[in-house]
């Protein structure tokens, strides 16, 4: 798995850290403070490499606050360092709070979703479609940020993407319907606004519908649903309001086509009423999530010496 | 036809003519350094993404509206007649951040335009070329590769070049021209994005177009190699490790197989990979392993090449049998390490003949 989109502190978290420790992969957080990203290249194999590199490279050309961006970015042998012009990596992703158990209210929704949402505006703007929304690549603070721009293509507005994304089978449950059947019609930045309409399911239910599901079931369900909106079934949320539940029926749409754009959603009834709302915003749930990190810090001091992976040497014969 | 989105324009002749004219002035009020008007300047620039961005819209619509056809093809062709192309790679710099995406996205959707089998943009770029002393060269694509050296428009004059090096025509040219050896600098300066987004483009240049690439690679096999060892042997990790692994590329493909018999004729060549193979990183050591797999399985290998292998016969064996075995999930991997082992195991110093036998004539 690519860590590139990974903060420090998330790893903190991360179920597999044990496996990292070990030595599958490495990352080391000596001296690192939450505003940096360290990578140990040599760990990443050769399509994470290259999705790394990528990465780096879409980021810097883009300006918008929603977007997280590499700054002062140096490479020290085998290590990438850079530096996030911003102090909202504390909060960890909307995945980490909800992994965290602590439930995301319509507030913080809010608040998440216009940056998500005017970060895509952005891409899609400057034909770019994100493809791999989903909460882990949603950076909690002010401003929200949205990460995993390597996995992001170029389209021109109003041609099909056909090419797939890398790793998308670990993303099976955010990805839409008409990008996962890989036919001629293909998809557009309408793939987009499924995702976030799964997303904002992820984030109201703890997990997205059919994660966990096998791939093969996914690709079933997916291509065989009507409506995505698992809630129907008496599996979801009760107390969500009306609007917020337009917002998702009209992200989630088998049809591409009946689905709304990203300005669309912006101007909806969910936005122009919660925006009216926005200064009872209860950000009080980023310091008490900012202070269950702290109790965990005790997982922070793993520093993994590089030396521990078996290297061969060998002074030839010329 | 008149332009319905925006007011201040009336028809794409009018827009180009405007968008000249804010572009001239940028030009010139730069010229005068620190005597420019700062509030003048930024009433330019303002009108110039203003402009580049009703040119955007014509040319590629708007979310929820599709762009009108006539508008598209009028827009290209004054754009083409005024000589649009050059200016703006010219005043690049000039413009600022947004300005500057709305130019790379227009250049990139011109050069994608098609009319039948016909690109509009890429025909007009062909009819700019130049030839100086038998090597055409073309300033456009000049430009966009010395875009690289300066920081705030390498990646966008980047976006551009890898749009045009996606024709072969345009590939050609710069392949022929003299400065594409700038790459090999390009690749290695300090900013990371810069390096790793020139890369991608001297990537492209050398894979994209394979019969091209080719006879490129054949006929400045000298210079091309010389320049290319020493991005194997740079102090960057980055550098070597996507150097490595697009050799291994180079070498393996079916059109450069003369490009590669020469390559692993060399005995410093496989001294080279040798060395790598047992590099401190395990991603190089495993790039550097395909190619000197090549080396190895080559049945006509140069004597100073089996002399090499021959004198760490029993070294390469015990150092291939542990090579990286923690690859669990690699089967190619596996089997490609098993033949090479095997392949080692039976080498031996091809039997020369008896002087009696090299004295007698042939039989007849």
């Amino acid at each position: 798995m690519y860590l590139g989109s990974t903060w420090p502190h998330r790893m903190k978290q991360n179920h597999n850290l044990q496996q990292i420790i070990d030595g599958k992969k490495l990352n080391k957080y000596k001296d690192c403070e939450d505003f940096h990203q360290i990578i140990d290249l040599d760990q990443l194999s050769e399509q994470e490499f290259a999705l790394c590199l990528k990465e780096v490279i879409v980021t810097r050309s883009l300006g918008c606050k929603n977007l997280a961006q590499f700054h002062d970015i140096s490479l020290r042998d085998m290590t990438l360092c850079s530096r996030f012009g911003s102090s909202t990596f504390g909060n960890g992703t909307c995945r980490d709070v909800i992994d965290g158990n602590y439930k995301l209210n319509e507030n913080i929704l809010y608040f998440v979703l216009d940056g998500v949402l005017n970060g895509l505006n952005y891409l899609h703007s400057h034909q770019m479609i994100h493809r791999a929304i989903q909460g882990s690549n949603i950076v909690l603070g002010n401003p929200v940020l949205l990460k995993g721009l390597q996995y992001s293509s170029l389209i021109n507005n109003h041609t099909q993407c056909h090419s797939l994304p890398p790793d998308l089978d670990k993303r099976l449950p955010w990805a839409s319907p008409e990008m996962i059947r890989q036919d001629r019609s293909g998809y557009n930045h309408k793939t987009d606004v499924y995702s976030v309409g799964i997303t904002i399911l992820e984030l109201l239910a703890g997990c997205a519908p059919f994660e966990g599901f096998p791939n093969t079931k996914i690709y079933l369900l997916k291509l065989s649903s009507q409506t995505m909106l698992p809630f129907s079934q008496g599996s979801g949320p009760s107390s969500i309001s009306r609007r917020l539940v337009r917002v998702i029926d009209k992200c989630v749409q088998f049809d591409p086509d009946d689905r709304h754009d990203v300005p669309s959603l912006l101007k909806s009834s969910f936005f122009s009423k919660m925006k009216s709302k926005s200064s009872n915003l209860d950000i009080d749930l980023f310091d008490k999530y900012s202070q269950m990190r702290k109790a965990e810090e005790g997982l922070s001091n793993h520093i993994i010496d590089s030396n521990s992976i078996n290297k061969l040497s060998c002074d030839w014969l010329f | 036809m008149p332009l319905a989105l925006f007011r201040s324009e009336k028809t794409p002749q009018q827009l180009v003519q405007n968008l000249k004219s804010v572009l001239t002035q940028l030009v010139k009020e730069h010229e005068q350094g620190e005597q420019a008007n700062a509030k003048k300047l930024e009433k330019i620039n303002d009108d110039v993404t203003k402009y580049l961005l009703n040119a955007k819209h014509a040319l590629m619509g708007t979310p929820g509206q599709e762009p009108q056809l006539e508008m598209i093809v009028q827009l290209s062709d004054e754009i083409h007649k005024n000589d649009i192309i050059l200016l703006l790679i010219r005043c690049l710099r000039y413009i600022d951040f947004e300005g500057k995406k709305y130019t790379s996205q227009i250049l990139s959707n011109l050069l994608k335009r098609q009319i039948g089998t016909r690109y509009p943009t890429v025909e007009y770029i062909l009819s700019q070329k130049r030839s100086e002393n038998e090597t055409p060269s073309n300033d456009i694509l000049d430009e966009l590769i010395q875009g690289y050296d300066h920081q705030e428009i390498a990646l966008h004059s980047g976006l551009v070049l890898r749009e045009c090096t996606k024709h072969d025509s345009l590939a050609s040219i710069v392949l022929s021209d003299p400065k594409f050896f700038a790459f090999f600098n390009y690749v290695e300066v300090s900013t990371f994005d810069i390096a790793s987004d020139a890369f991608v483009t001297f990537k492209d240049l050398l894979t994209v177009h394979k019969n091209t690439a080719a006879q490129f690679l054949e006929k400045n096999y000298d210079r091309f190699f010389t320049d290319y060892k020493k991005l194997l042997t740079s102090d960057n990790y980055v550098t070597r490790r996507q150097s490595l692994k697009l050799l291994g590329e180079l070498l393996l493909d079916r059109h450069n197989y003369l490009t590669m018999d020469r390559y692993i004729g060399s005995a410093e060549n496989l001294k080279l990979m040798m060395t790598m193979l047992a590099d401190q990183s395990r991603s190089i050591a495993y790039e550097a392993f395909h190619v000197f797999k090549i080396f190895v399985a080559n049945p006509n290998k140069k004597k100073e090449v089996l002399d090499i292998l021959l004198k760490n016969k029993e070294k390469l064996i015990d150092f291939l049998s542990k090579f990286q075995s923690d690859r669990k999930e690699e089967e190619q991997f596996h089997e490609e390490r098993e033949y090479l082992i095997k392949q080692v195991k039976s080498l031996q110093r091809p039997v020369e003949p008896s002087p009696a036998a090299a004295a007698s004539p042939p039989e007849q």
